[in-house]
């Protein structure tokens, strides 16, 4: 079976040196690293905004082999505030990539975006504009989305809702979403992370396991999510047997 | 400085902290920071330490106030740094006497070379992008410096950068800043002073005591710090333990106690 995305022994400017990824199909992964790392780069290079020499497959194909039109229909991307929309508001624009309203009403209720569908889209504010981007390209029924640093456009508690919303989404629709950012209690909601560092992939597997290796995260430059930093150090002392993510069950654990 | 805002819909009263770093923050913060800056004279009074401002006072008011907004606007992305920089002279009117020495000036000053003077806006990253916005900003030498989300998006070793930077403005050039951000942990960990917003003004004070109120916040849905809600929740416990900052003092007075 084809992976979703496969890059092998990549190099690219001053970001990727003998760089390799394996994106296996229907999954939810983070990729993070610290600002400056490559990966809006690598975001505008799977997105073909970039355009690049090297062993790029996607869905089992070399990425310069596709079509402009084949590719799109493919690999849609999400940039914050990098979008011309075609139609005045976020309704009349979804229409143009599908007839099917339920679907339509799906997304934009997952999004919570049913009170602005009809809103001038010059209108919009960030935040409103960024979740349009992303209904438009989710209602496109792509195999490979990319999402590209959504996070400080949303409080930390609709980021969340968005997030759950995705995980669903891709559950039903059995793509591959990559999802980048460099806040790690993110990647919880995802199946898989991966951290660059160095040019190169330097952490990667499930996010919980991931996130246990604190000391080379922080050397990384990254700030672990408080409850599992506070988690690890307390394991490291024989307070905690386990990370807990739970605020009031660590303290039910520690003040028995 | 006490201040009092009358917008078309609201009226703030609260006090500004002079050369410190105070935060922003609440459910409609936009409205008090629009208010605060002046971005429509026509619909706003402004009464600062109990004197009402005139127009002609709050024009001139304005242009003691720097604002960096939370991205950098995607029509500056055609310039070089110089070209931005030189732009954001003329429009504040800033003496062009010797404008490149002003520019590379301004460049030391945020921590960058003169490399970046031919570099196009474009092609930074976005920590550099938001060095420049402080940069354009400081070129002018507002009294207060209004910043939105100013480090969210940033890991760890940028946000201490950016920070250092932030302190140096308050320190060195005495600049009041407002830091508005509706991340509770940031503002937690970089402000002194705190004014939480929601329909009005909810509560304002010193931070550290600010989000000591937690029922308080809880009950007017605010968010709280996570370092905060978690040694609040020790302590109802009957843990006797304070209320800190940084995680590893969290971590020694919960050893101690346990």
């Amino acid at each position: 079976m084809n992976d979703a995305i496969k890059i092998s022994h990549f190099y690219y400017q001053n970001l990727f040196d003998n760089f390799s990824l394996l994106i296996p199909k229907d999954q939810f992964v983070t990729f993070s690293g610290p600002n400056n790392c490559g990966k809006t780069t690598l975001i505008r290079i799977l997105s073909r905004e970039v355009i690049v020499d090297g062993d790029i497959e996607i869905e089992g194909e070399r990425i310069n082999t596709y079509s402009i039109s084949s590719y799109s229909m493919l690999v849609g991307c999400v940039i914050p505030l990098e979008k011309e929309f075609e139609e005045n508001c976020l309704e009349d624009e979804l229409y143009l990539y599908t007839n099917d309203s339920k679907r339509i009403d799906w997304i934009l209720r997952g999004l919570s975006l049913k009170s602005i569908r009809h809103k001038d889209i010059s209108r919009l504010s960030s935040f409103e504009f960024v979740l349009c981007q992303l209904a438009v390209e989710l209602v496109k029924s792509l195999k490979i989305l990319l999402i590209d640093d959504i996070s400080s456009y949303f409080e930390k508690n609709e980021l969340y809702k968005i997030l759950s919303f995705l995980k669903k989404y891709q559950k039903k629709e059995e793509n591959t979403i990559l999802y980048t950012t460099q806040v790690l209690e993110e990647s919880l909601y995802t199946d898989y992370l991966y951290i660059m560092d160095e040019k190169k992939i330097s952490l990667e597997g499930f996010p919980l396991e991931v996130l246990e290796n604190d000391a080379k995260i922080n050397k990384i430059g990254l700030d672990l999510p408080f409850m599992i930093d506070l988690s690890v150090k307390l394991k490291d002392y024989k307070l905690l047997d386990s990370i807990e993510l739970d605020k009031n069950r660590m303290v039910d654990a520690l003040w028995k | 400085m006490e201040v009092k805002i009358k917008t078309k819909n609201k009226t703030f009263s609260f006090s500004i902290q002079e050369k410190a770093v105070n935060g922003i923050t609440g459910s409609h913060y936009e409205e008090l920071v629009d208010g605060i800056s002046l971005k429509d004279i026509l619909e706003t009074e402004m009464t600062l330490d109990g004197k009402k401002l005139n127009r002609d006072e709050m024009r001139q008011y304005k242009q003691k106030i720097g604002l960096v907004s939370q991205e950098m606007d995607s029509i500056c992305f055609r310039y070089k740094v110089y070209e931005y920089l030189y732009q954001r002279m003329r429009t504040n009117r800033v003496s062009l006497k010797d404008p490149r020495k002003k520019v590379m000036d301004t460049l030391k000053v945020v921590g960058l070379d003169v490399t970046y003077l031919n570099r196009d806006i474009q092609d930074l990253s976005s920590s550099e992008r938001k060095l420049i916005q402080f940069g354009s900003v400081l070129m002018f030498n507002p009294e207060m410096i209004i910043m939105i989300n100013p480090l969210e998006g940033f890991d760890r070793k940028t946000k201490k950068r950016i920070f250092s930077l932030i302190q140096k403005m308050k320190d060195l050039y005495d600049k009041t800043i407002l830091f508005v951000s509706n991340q509770p942990d940031l503002l937690y960990q970089y402000t002194d002073y705190l004014i939480v917003e929601k329909n009005g003004i909810l509560l304002e004070g010193e931070t550290k005591e600010v989000y000591q109120q937690v029922d308080f916040l809880k009950k007017n849905k605010i968010l709280l710090p996570e370092i905060v809600e978690l040694t609040d929740l020790l302590r109802k416990k009957g843990m006797n333990i304070d209320y800190h900052r940084d995680l590893r003092d969290l971590m020694k007075d919960i050893y101690k106690h346990v």
